[in-house]
């Protein structure tokens, strides 16, 4: 367990769209089951969902989640390097849900 | 030591039952919490993760497939059969639908159970659902069978022998994939990255996070120390002069991931009391021994009971196999002069109620002693929010009253009284 870990960071966001507007959603109301003593998303569960073969799945389940808005960025957020500059992060998105 | 002696020596299987309930514990932990979203993690329109690399296709497409109203009664199978095994009804066999019931929610989705830590799981699962071991005592088959003193009940030893052998297995393995193949931990410095690691990341905001941050080189060792042990742990467990030591530190290495470092139950409620597995089973019926003589020494409260009565004899047998610490002595009105012990256990008292007289002197009787027990023995304390529910007595004592009245004719009917032997003594 912990095999590996590099000083990069890889995650992933969700972005809902309204109105030509994009705002970020609390990744906790997207998966929101809660276990005793730990949080699945601080384990990046999240990020299993920047994989396009889960992009059809992922966005009827974000339609039926946030009915609210009209489309959802999935967006890949990568830090180079955690020791050297934890801020510094390059974001690209891996795939829109009309 | 010759390997049957290492694998089916018949042994004290009461560690096995008492790691029953831990690791039945565990699943619950683990595996409920997907339930109250069950639109999200399991129904038609969930978002779903496959492990095709733990079930072959035709299982994870089966699951896949399931409409709804499976999905749910696999829940309730789930539900039920966990209850069962967590509080050994039907042990065995509620064990196996608990285990299938696993595996489907896993096909189904892996997404939030699927850790490598729920593979190891399933396995000990495994091991703890092909014998009926490990529902011999603290189990509801136990007092079903009435059998006195279950604890001391000896099986060979094989299967506590594998889950050892797992947990041994598991933190070397955990070492060795750590500085070997894909694991980096000896050419660079994981737990340094790890507390440098973002905000919302897998790592707690303990005391000591941000110094830790700032000192690679005391990470480093650390990490090294880490694999040191894992790597070690396995005949440190098995040697027995270095085996309390071990213990202890699995305990302590558990505690600090669970502090600091967001981790899945199973570490902390599976791992810990698989350590305890590593106790020699006669130690712990020492100690279980060694609780009872210093009961009898302090003082046991007396039981006074109907011994004329097979459904009185069984029911005292049921008590007495939830009486680990010994702090019952049953005494036969029928046979020994009670009134001596307390002026109020008359034949009368005593024909028409079972009476509890504790050591401190508090003397109880009906259904108020089914209270007091729930309360005095341990392996009774399941009962007590229950047996003490304010008002209950209401209900308790005319129902306790009704049993008694027709212990001798209706409840004749009770396997323990087929003889008919107790019907002319019942007056």
């Amino acid at each position: 367990m912990f095999y590996r870990v590099d000083d990069a960071d890889g995650r992933a966001e969700v972005w809902g769209l309204r109105d030509g507007r994009a705002k970020p959603i609390d990744p906790h109301r997207i998966f929101a089951t809660r276990w005793l003593g730990y949080d699945n998303i601080r384990r990046n569960v999240l990020v299993t969902a920047l994989d396009p073969v889960h992009a059809p799945a992922f966005c009827r389940y974000l339609r039926r989640k946030f009915p609210e808005y009209g489309g959802f960025s999935v967006q890949e957020v990568v830090a180079p390097s955690v020791t050297r500059a934890r801020d510094s992060v390059f974001r690209q998105e891996a795939y829109r849900c009309p | 030591m010759p390997m049957n002696g290492f694998f089916l020596e018949e042994r004290p299987s009461l560690g096995l039952a008492g790691f029953r309930v831990a690791a039945a514990a565990t699943v619950g932990l683990h595996v409920i919490p997907t339930f109250f979203q069950m639109r999200d993690n399991y129904l038609a329109g969930s978002f779903r993760e496959y492990n095709p690399s733990f079930f072959p296709t035709w299982a994870l497409e089966w699951a896949d497939r399931s409409p709804d109203w499976l999905v749910w009664a696999m829940a309730g199978v789930f539900l039920v059969s966990w209850a069962a095994f967590l509080a050994g009804l039907f042990t065995r066999p509620a064990g196996v639908l608990l285990d299938l019931s696993c595996y489907y929610f896993y096909a189904r989705n892996s997404l939030h159970i699927g850790t490598l830590s729920y593979d190891i799981l399933l396995v000990t699962m495994f091991l703890l659902v092909i014998t009926p071991y490990p529902g011999d005592c603290f189990s509801l088959d136990c007092l079903i069978r009435g059998e006195p003193e279950p604890w001391r009940r000896k099986r060979p030893f094989f299967i506590q022998r594998l889950l050892q052998i797992q947990l041994a297995s598991t933190y070397f393995f955990t070492g060795l994939a750590k500085i070997t193949a894909g694991g980096n931990w000896l050419v660079d410095n994981p737990y340094w990255y790890l507390m440098n690691g973002p905000a919302l990341g897998i790592i707690k905001e303990f005391p000591g996070r941000g110094f830790l941050a700032a000192h690679p080189r005391l990470c480093w060792l650390i990490g090294a120390g880490v694999i040191i042990c894992e790597l070690n742990m396995a005949w440190l467990l098995f040697w027995r002069r270095t085996r309390p030591f071990a213990i202890a530190l699995g305990f302590l290495f558990h505690v600090l991931l669970l502090a600091t470092m967001h981790v899945p139950t199973i570490f902390f409620f599976l791992f810990p009391p698989m350590l305890l597995l590593f106790v020699e089973p006669e130690t712990l019926l020492g100690w279980v021994e060694a609780g009872r003589r210093r009961r009898a020494r302090l003082g046991r409260d007396r039981l006074v009971f109907d011994g004329a009565c097979g459904f009185c004899r069984a029911s005292l047998a049921r008590i007495l196999a939830l009486d680990l610490s010994g702090r019952i002595e049953p005494v036969d009105f029928r046979s020994q002069d009670v009134s001596s012990l307390h002026p109020s256990l008359t034949p009368e008292a005593c024909h028409a109620r079972i009476q509890l007289l504790e050591a401190g002197g508090r003397l109880s009787s009906g259904f108020s002693v089914m209270r007091r027990l729930s309360l005095r023995l341990p392996l009774a304390w399941p009962l007590a929010p229950l047996l003490n529910l304010p008002g209950l007595r209401r209900v308790g004592d005319p129902v306790y009253d009704w049993v008694a009245r027709h212990r001798f004719n209706l409840l004749h009917r009770f396997r323990a009284c087929r003889d008919n032997a107790c019907l002319g003594r019942s007056a």
